[in-house]
């Protein structure tokens, strides 16, 4: 008998749950289709939006509510454990990144806000507007504090992405070490790693500087910066990564830059399908929920592709890797 | 004869505590059953047209609290416990035999359903996502059912050559 927690209710509902993925068949067909008004419809179909038919005013909509349901769902399934929160914390500092940001610029961001939370966006204004963060996670509140400071200092947007990247970070790594789950450790490092390199690539493919990279370097992930640094003075992009876990992936540097972005989700998209392969324990329901993340974020691909006209191949060549 | 005497207790209580040994099984089976009913819960809660078939997947693991019970009614039998004539008088030793006869479908009729119970219950996920393979996921659940059987049966042989 091992030693970890089982939850055969919660994975047995997420295996059916699993049923209602997009397939690689609905994939071709939205692919395929002629103009983005064919898109809605087999979304519809494919149980998109509910009742509801969707069209170019609502499509955003459709997507972000099949989000929120599968955080709920996976929530409601295991009410007791906070695991579900490395996905949902993200979510949270976009918000927070979006209320620091307004308060400075005066531009109104509501529009900007996300759901899929763990702290009510209700809740996180009023905490906002009244400088009470007692809803708030200490790292979230010392985030909020920093990125005023640093924003005084620098005049920069910029400093407040990676203060808040960063307080995400430690605080996805936090409810990861508390849940005591390897796999979870396990992701929210790669995590890191993974956007960090996505870091890399791009400050390296705009030709800027060291210390550039180490403005938005976001800690918590197994590869250094000391690597990164040594990465950059490296002949090539991908050089400097023979030694770490992502040398393969990192090769995908010099193919250009939508392949490897690409790329990296599919990296993250592999170490979830392992999975598929556990019967009891918790991993399924977190791969659930980063396939209903990538689902959403493909259909917004070739939605967005479908409505600019863009060429079928073009939007094939961006697809990410599907879970089933 | 008298020179075995375990802590002092009679044969009749050797004798006894093996037919309670043999009933634990039923441990294995209730934690094996649970854990199968759950995932089928899981299973019906999104689609209840799969009870009949998620059914006989979570029994599965209820085999190892019958051979136990069945044991446990054998060794009672062997007592003289169920005849109406009273306990027959035994030895030590003897109520030893019994005890050690009954622990093989005991222990691993208890590990054995837990364990069936896990490979029920990925079977009834299997059923959940591919209602066809039904017989399949019956086979992965039934192969650990072998080893429930072996213990019933040198349990049954060790206790049919017990001879008062």
């Amino acid at each position: 008998m091992g030693r970890e927690k089982i939850y055969p209710y919660a994975v047995a509902r997420i295996r059916m749950l699993e049923n209602s993925l997009l397939t690689e068949k609905t994939y071709t067909q939205l692919i395929e289709s002629k103009s983005a008004l064919e898109v809605f419809k087999i979304l519809s179909e494919a149980g998109y939006g509910g009742e509801n038919s969707i069209d170019i005013k609502n499509y955003e909509k459709a997507l972000s509510s099949r989000l929120a349901k599968a955080y709920s769902d996976v929530k409601e399934l295991v009410p007791k454990e906070h695991f579900p929160d490395v996905f949902l914390l993200k979510n949270d500092y976009q918000n927070l990144k979006v209320l620091v940001k307004s308060d400075i610029s005066s531009i109104n961001g509501e529009s900007y806000l996300v759901g899929g939370t763990t702290v009510d966006i209700k809740d996180m204004k009023e905490a906002f507007e009244t400088k009470n963060y007692g809803c708030l996670t200490e790292n979230m509140a010392q985030a909020i504090t920093d990125s005023y400071d640093q924003y005084a200092k620098t005049q920069s947007g910029q400093v407040i992405d990676n203060v808040m990247d960063n307080a995400a970070f430690k605080d996805m790594l936090k409810v990861a070490n508390e849940s005591g789950i390897k796999f979870v450790e396990n992701y929210v490092k790669t995590l890191c790693d993974i956007t960090n390199l996505k870091s890399y690539n791009r400050i390296k493919n705009m030709k800027k500087t060291v210390s550039d990279f180490e403005n938005v370097f976001v800690h918590g992930g197994t590869v250094s910066l000391d690597t990164f640094k040594k990465a950059f003075n490296a002949e090539g992009a991908s050089g400097g990564f023979k030694e770490t876990a992502y040398n393969e992936l990192a090769l995908k540097m010099d193919e250009g830059f939508t392949v490897f972005e690409k790329s990296c989700d599919d990296y993250l998209m592999a170490f979830m399908r392992d999975a598929k392969y556990k019967s009891l324990t918790v991993e399924p329901l977190l791969a659930f929920i980063y396939a209903v993340e990538t689902e959403v974020k493909t259909v917004r691909i070739i939605v967005n592709g479908k409505l600019n006209g863009i060429d079928t191949e073009v939007i094939k060549e961006r697809l990410r890797d599907a879970y089933v | 004869m008298e020179s075995l005497t375990l802590f002092n207790f009679s044969g009749q209580f050797y004798a006894l505590l093996g037919a309670a040994l043999a009933a634990l099984a039923g441990i294995g089976s209730a934690i094996g059953i649970g854990i199968a009913g759950e995932a089928a819960a899981g299973v019906v809660s999104e689609d209840p047209n799969k009870f009949g078939q998620v059914l006989v997947l979570q029994a599965l693991p209820g085999t190892q609290g019958i051979y136990g019970l069945l044991i446990a009614f054998i060794i009672l039998l062997k007592v003289g416990l169920l005849g109406g004539d009273g306990m027959v008088d035994i030895t030590v030793s003897q109520g030893a035999y019994i005890l050690a006869s009954a622990a093989p479908i005991g222990l691993v009729g208890i590990f054995s359903a837990i364990a069936q119970g896990k490979a029920a219950a990925a079977g009834i996920m299997l059923v959940g996502k591919k209602p066809s393979e039904l017989a399949k996921g019956m086979i992965f659940a039934a192969m650990v059912e072998t080893y429930a059987v072996l213990a019933l049966l040198i349990s049954f042989l060790m206790i049919n050559s017990i001879t008062f």
